[in-house]
Parts: structure tokens; sequence; C-alpha cells
């Protein structure tokens, strides 16, 4: 069951939240707030209570109990696009509002996430098992037509496909990137096809170019300003990457990824 | 000691610098034993065309042979991870292939 309770303007939230948890056996209970002041009150209460809590801007989710979902699918060992074209399958035999709980590996997490999101459906939560893999809950929702505005491009998505053959848009990728964090604009990088060669541990270090610093360099200090570095999963597995060769700090991703974000407005794709 | 096919070899080698200086830009100016041990088989190629001496013309041949060995290291790695770059390396590679060849051809010929 998903509630959803409004707590805007209010000194204590906690005090509403409390009654209505108790009645609750089961669950999710879905807070709009107002802010940090608000999150924080309802935070020192899930600390006595015991529940788990997770914070999307100004909304709140608190688990209660085991959500009980409707339909479950297993998509552990499937490669991008595979487990997404598998949840979208089940998916669209669902009903809006419906729970469906995918298990997934490491490598689609992001992809289903991302992706699912982006199709209008609610990640309702993630949830770590023991044996490497996740638990996400997905509850079926609609795609809504967006009406259009004029929207300020604050986001840059560099995607790389030429990786260490081409050193100087391997040098320009986290140049760009870099600049862009200094111009407030969120850069975002994506290696694919022969860009994912930057991801192999060590790759960036062999190139130097005697008037700038160390590839290897520049990607370390880029990994440390939180800008993130996705790379094609496919790709990567073209080029034997895997888990334990991959650079630290990189994240294997997939399609689904890489076209949210080519779908959002506010985002500029840069391609090298 | 067939000077044509060392003729042949010398523009082998000097092509192969021209289309490695393009590459060597390309990647970020690595590939060092590489480049170097192709410097030194054209000046050991171009001397024993004019120099009678044996021992220029068997290490201009042993430059020639390890020249195209040491570009193994990498180029094997960018057939792994940047093999939609290659077109770019084939002239070099081409010639460094020929450059195998004809040493060993000069050797027995």
């Amino acid at each position: 069951m998903i509630r959803e309770i409004s707590v805007k303007g209010l000194r204590s939230p906690s005090l509403l939240v409390d009654r209505v948890l108790e009645k609750m056996k089961d669950g999710i209970l879905v807070i709009e707030t107002d802010g940090e002041e608000q999150i924080k009150d309802i935070e020192n209460l899930m600390k006595k209570i015991g529940y788990k809590m997770e914070t999307d801007g100004n909304v709140v989710k608190i688990m209660v109990g085991e959500i009980k979902a409707d339909k479950t699918i297993n998509v552990v060992g499937a490669t991008c696009p595979g487990p997404i074209m598998m949840v979208s399958d089940m998916l669209d035999k669902m009903n809006v509002g419906e729970v469906l709980e995918i298990i997934a590996g490491k490598n689609a997490l992001t992809d289903l996430t991302e992706g699912l999101k982006g199709a209008g459906h609610e990640v309702l939560s993630v949830e770590e098992l023991g044996d490497g893999n996740y638990r996400i809950l997905i509850k079926k929702g609609e795609k809504k037509a967006e009406a259009v505005a004029s929207v300020t491009i604050d986001e840059l998505f560099i995607i790389n496909t030429t990786g260490t053959g081409n050193a100087e848009k391997a040098y320009a990728t986290f140049m760009m990137a870099d600049i862009a964090k200094k111009m407030n604009l969120k850069p975002t990088i994506f290696l694919m096809m022969d860009g994912a060669s930057l991801a192999l541990k060590g790759e960036c270090d062999k190139v130097k170019h005697p008037d700038f610093p160390k590839l290897g360099d520049l990607v370390r200090m880029a990994i440390k300003n939180g800008i993130k570095v996705y790379v094609c999963e496919l790709s990567a597995k073209f080029r034997g990457i895997n888990e334990k060769n991959l650079e630290d700090g990189f994240e294997i991703a997939g399609a689904p990824t890489f076209l949210n974000y080519l779908s959002k407005p506010n985002v500029r794709p840069v391609w090298l | 000691m067939n000077e044509v096919i060392m003729l042949v070899s010398l523009s082998v080698i000097f092509g192969a610098m021209l289309s490695g200086f393009a590459t060597f830009r390309m990647t970020g100016m690595r590939l060092m034993p590489h480049f170097a041990s192709l410097i030194i088989a054209f000046i050991l190629t171009l001397a024993s065309l004019f120099v009678d001496n044996n021992i220029v013309f068997y290490s201009a041949i042993a430059f020639q042979i390890i020249a195209p060995i040491t570009i193994c290291g990498t180029i094997c790695n960018i057939l792994k991870t940047q093999f939609q770059n290659t077109g770019i390396y084939s002239s070099h590679l081409a010639l460094m292939g020929m450059l195998f060849i004809l040493a060993i051809g000069n050797l027995f010929i």
C-alpha cells in the first residue's frame, strides 16, 4: 500500500507522521515536505522508531514493513539492453499503480532506476541483497506529457566515442567536464564504443601530452570533483572490460541511462 | 647484400616514419621504444647503402626486425580496446608488416 501525505507548513511534521505510521501495517508512506528542517524532524522520528527512509528532493519515503509486490522479475545475469527490455515487457502487462519487484545485478542497477524513472515509473526503493544483487521496487506510472516551456540548460552530457586512440578528444572530455563544473553546468561523461577504452584500469596513465598533465591525473581529479563517468556496458564487454579491470570511480551503465540523459530538456549533449 | 631490397626497405621505413608520426600524435605521444628503433633502423639502412660493412648491414637488418616487434604490445592493446580507430593506424601497420618481410628477404636472398 502506498500512502501519500503533505506536511507542508507544519512546524513539527513528526507528530502527524507518527500518527499516520501507527495506523499503517505495511507499505510506503510518501511525505511531501517544505525542505530541510522538516526532513530533519522526520529523520529524528525515524531514528527513534527504526523505519527506513529515503529522501528525494523535498519528498521523503518511509518504508513500513515488507512491501508486497504484485509481480516479480529476476534479470540477474542479463546484459544491456536485456534487463530494461524484460522489465518494460512486464510493466506493459501491469496496471498503473501496481508494484513490480526486480532482482537485478549491479550492472543493470543505474539503467533500471534511471531508465524507468524516465519512462514515468516511480522507483520506490533500492535495496542491496547479500549476494551482490539488488532488489528494486517500481510502481507503474504513466508518462505525462510535459508542456513545452523555455528551459535553462544546466547539464552537459559529454559523450566520448574514441578513447585513448584519439588522445586529444580524451583530454577534451575531461577538461570540458572540469570547465563545465566551474561554470555550474553539471557535467556527466558517457564513454561508449572506443571511448570505453578509457575505462580500462591504467589506460589513461599511458597518455601524456607534454603540455598537459597526465590524462590519468585529470580523470582522478574529475572523479574527486564528483563528476559521474559512465561506461557503456556493451562497449566495455566488447573490449574485455569488466568490474575487475574497471578504473576506480567509473560506473557501468547502458542504453537506458544514455537515452535518459539525451531525452532531458535541460541537458546539452556534446559528442566527441 | 641486395642493394635493391635495401633501397625498398629504406623507402618503406621512411614511409613508416611519416605515417608513424601521425599515429604518434593521435595516441598522445607514446610508443617511445618503437619510435626510437624505427629511427635507428632508418639511419642504419641508409648507412648500409653507402658503407660496405657487414656490421652495419646486419645491424640494419636487426633493427628492421626489431622495429615491427616493438609495436606489438601497443598494437595488441589497440586492437583489443580501440579497434574502431585502427583505420587510422592501418597504413603504419601495413608498412611495418612489409618491413619485417623485407628484412628477412634481405637476410636470405
